[in-house]
């Protein structure tokens, strides 16, 4: 039997620049909107993602200088809340990390206001958390191989409040033998032409609190700290 | 269950936690990662603490042919710093005798040391003259260690052996012909990896053969044999005859390969796994073992470690950051010593037989979760385990017609 299967004319680069035309475009992407900010390929602890959009929740002036991205600043302020301090045992022993280092990243994020010292060896978070007014959108592009395109996705919910796998109109009805598990991680599947930038989301993202605070600080603060925005 | 911690860079309190809670039984020290006065310290340490610890030191001496070697803190040592940069002329009998009698003075000079274990080189095939070069060290370590150090602790005489050789039978058995009449009491084995990804899947014919090797020497000729970096292999190697089987905590202290000793680009940082002992594959824990959660299953893939309630308590992708390097290696370490463990106490013949089991029913674990939709990345598995199942098969026709 001869394969239907339609040929795709275009390579994932070139669906990747128009799609970004489209992510920067005034109006965002349909049922979307448009983005506060957005990166390209950034670098996360679970894999690299082809975009990532920030939405910001509401108007106000978000100060992001002296952001910290390290695996260690990260693991720190994902483990401090405001209401309850910390004490410098507790923080080494639930991070895993060695007392200096630990001390040393201390340091640094009391010094930039990222958290507070609430008494000798006793740290909380503070009560303005730049996460809690952001939602994260992660889209990955994919002209084929459905299966790694949704174990990447899995992987990015991990950070991201949304994820979508953007893939070509033909490739659509690939992914219908996978809705059970689109929709058990709650992942949006939508169809990109590159041709015409018509967006149409096939299935619906669930946005969801990221499962790990602290992969959600490490990507955004990394995003921000080292890469310009597109 | 006798594992011991193949330490490196990075070793922090994990040995000491390790030898506390019994999940291992002792160390192979590493020089790359250590100077000599702090290795002496921490030798000394452990065995105040632990009379019974195993404290062994690889010389990796076979760092001196690597021309411009990340080598660290390996020029600190003389038995290294002195002969750095060899290449096959420089061999000579005498030159030898010297590399020997130096790398074994510094491990007299450590009294806390079990074993003498002796300088080495990497081989590609049983026939090639580095193999040749290893066997003279070797020998020479012996004679030294007979007449110079009146045998004063026992003697491991190290190989470290291209997992390609192992695919030349016929040169294979003529090397062991050669070492299986040494006056020793045991081998350090070392086999040298391809790659040092997690996905580092061996040739069944090879690792066929490497479990024949070590049967040889073990079950056949009555010496000790301490496999290096054997990681998931443990169990398997064991269950043939190895003594002792050795592990770390990073990848490139699981598998052995002098990719350790090249210049080197900035490694990114790592996903989380975790060791699945029912799956008998260390898996992402987002999204595998998180995949797992969801369909409400993770009681099948979990260990049974004392590590695992910081997973089941927040669920693992969000108890993944409290999953960190040292909880990682301990549990490790505790899961694949319980494997051997298990197997442990049986008479030889049951052991493969047992193991064939787990890995059979880790096959069936591996399918029952892709029935459900559950997708695993190729360097988790489950394509090792027919390996695995076929190198056995490999071991057994060989030791049939033995």
């Amino acid at each position: 039997m001869t394969s239907m299967a339609t040929k795709i004319l275009y390579s994932e680069e070139e669906m990747a620049l128009a799609f970004q035309k489209k992510l920067l475009s005034k109006k965002g992407l349909p049922g979307i909107g448009p983005f506060w900010r957005v990166f390209k390929e950034v670098l996360s602890l679970s894999g690299r993602p082809d975009f990532l959009g920030i939405q910001k929740k509401n108007r106000k002036k978000v100060q992001f200088s002296n952001l910290n991205g390290s695996i260690v600043a990260s693991s720190i302020m994902a483990l401090l809340k405001p209401n309850t301090s910390k004490s410098l045992k507790t923080i080494v022993k639930n991070t895993g990390f060695s007392l200096p280092v630990v001390k040393r990243v201390l340091k640094g994020l009391v010094e930039d206001n990222h958290i507070v010292q609430a008494g000798p060896d006793m740290f909380k978070g503070t009560e303005v958390s730049l996460i809690a007014e952001m939602e994260t959108f992660v889209f990955e592009l994919k002209l084929n191989n459905t299966k790694r395109a949704i174990f990447q996705a899995q992987q990015y919910k991990s950070f991201a409040h949304h994820v979508f796998i953007i893939a070509p109109p033909s490739r659509i009805p690939n992914y219908r033998k996978f809705k059970k598990v689109l929709d058990l991680w709650g992942i949006g599947l939508a169809s990109f032409d590159p041709d015409t930038l018509s967006f149409k989301i096939e299935n619906p993202s669930v946005p969801k609190e990221p499962a790990s605070k602290q992969q959600l600080l490490y990507t955004v603060y990394n995003a921000m700290a080292q890469q310009a925005a597109l | 269950m006798p594992l011991l911690a193949q330490s490196g860079y990075g070793r922090a309190e994990k040995i000491q936690k390790g030898l506390k809670s019994g999940c291992i039984k002792g160390v192979i020290l590493s020089p790359r990662d250590e100077e000599p006065a702090k290795l002496k310290d921490f030798s000394a340490e452990l065995r105040e603490t632990y009379n019974d610890a195993l404290i062994l030191f690889d010389p990796q001496f076979y760092a001196t042919t690597v021309l411009c070697p990340r080598d660290q803190n390996l020029p600190s040592y003389d038995y290294y710093n002195n002969n750095k940069g060899l290449s096959r002329t420089k061999f000579t009998p005498q030159g030898i005798q010297r590399y020997v009698s130096e790398a074994l003075a510094f491990q007299n000079s450590v009294q806390e040391l079990s074993y003498y274990i002796s300088p080495t080189v990497i081989f590609e095939d049983f026939r090639d003259s580095w193999s040749q070069i290893s066997l003279g060290l070797a020998e020479q370590a012996i004679e030294h260690w007979s007449k110079d150090l009146s045998r004063n602790k026992p003697l491991l005489c190290s190989l470290a052996i291209s997992e390609f050789a192992f695919r030349n039978r016929e040169g294979l058995d003529e090397f062991l012909d050669a070492i299986s009449a040494w006056d020793v009491n045991g081998f350090y084995l070392l086999i040298n990896r391809n790659s040092t990804s997690s996905n580092a899947i061996f040739d069944s014919t090879a690792l066929g053969n490497i479990l024949y090797f070590i049967h040889v020497l073990s079950r056949i000729n009555n010496y000790e044999v301490f496999c290096g970096y054997s990681d998931w292999h443990s169990f398997i190697l064991e269950a043939v005859g190895a003594s002792h089987t050795a592990c770390g905590w990073f990848q490139n202290l699981k598998n052995f390969s002098m990719s350790r000793f090249l210049p080197a680009g900035r490694a990114r940082q790592p996903r989380k796994r975790y060791s699945s002992g029912p799956l008998l594959s260390s898996i992402l824990i987002n999204p595998e073992l998180e995949a797992v959660y969801s369909i409400g299953s993770l009681p099948t893939a979990l260990s049974g470690t004392s590590h695992d309630s910081i997973l089941v308590n927040h669920g693992p992708a969000a108890g993944e950051q409290f999953w960190s390097g040292e909880v990682a290696c301990l549990s490790h370490w505790e899961t694949i010593s319980s494997i051997a463990s298990s197997l442990s106490g049986q008479p030889a013949s049951k052991q493969l037989e047992l193991a064939t089991n787990k890995i059979n029913m880790a096959k069936t674990l591996f399918r029952s979760f892709q029935q459900r939709e559950i997708i695993f990345d190729p360097s988790t598995g489950p394509n090792h385990l027919d390996i695995w199942l076929q190198a056995i098969q490999n071991f057994k026709n060989s030791i049939s017609s033995f």
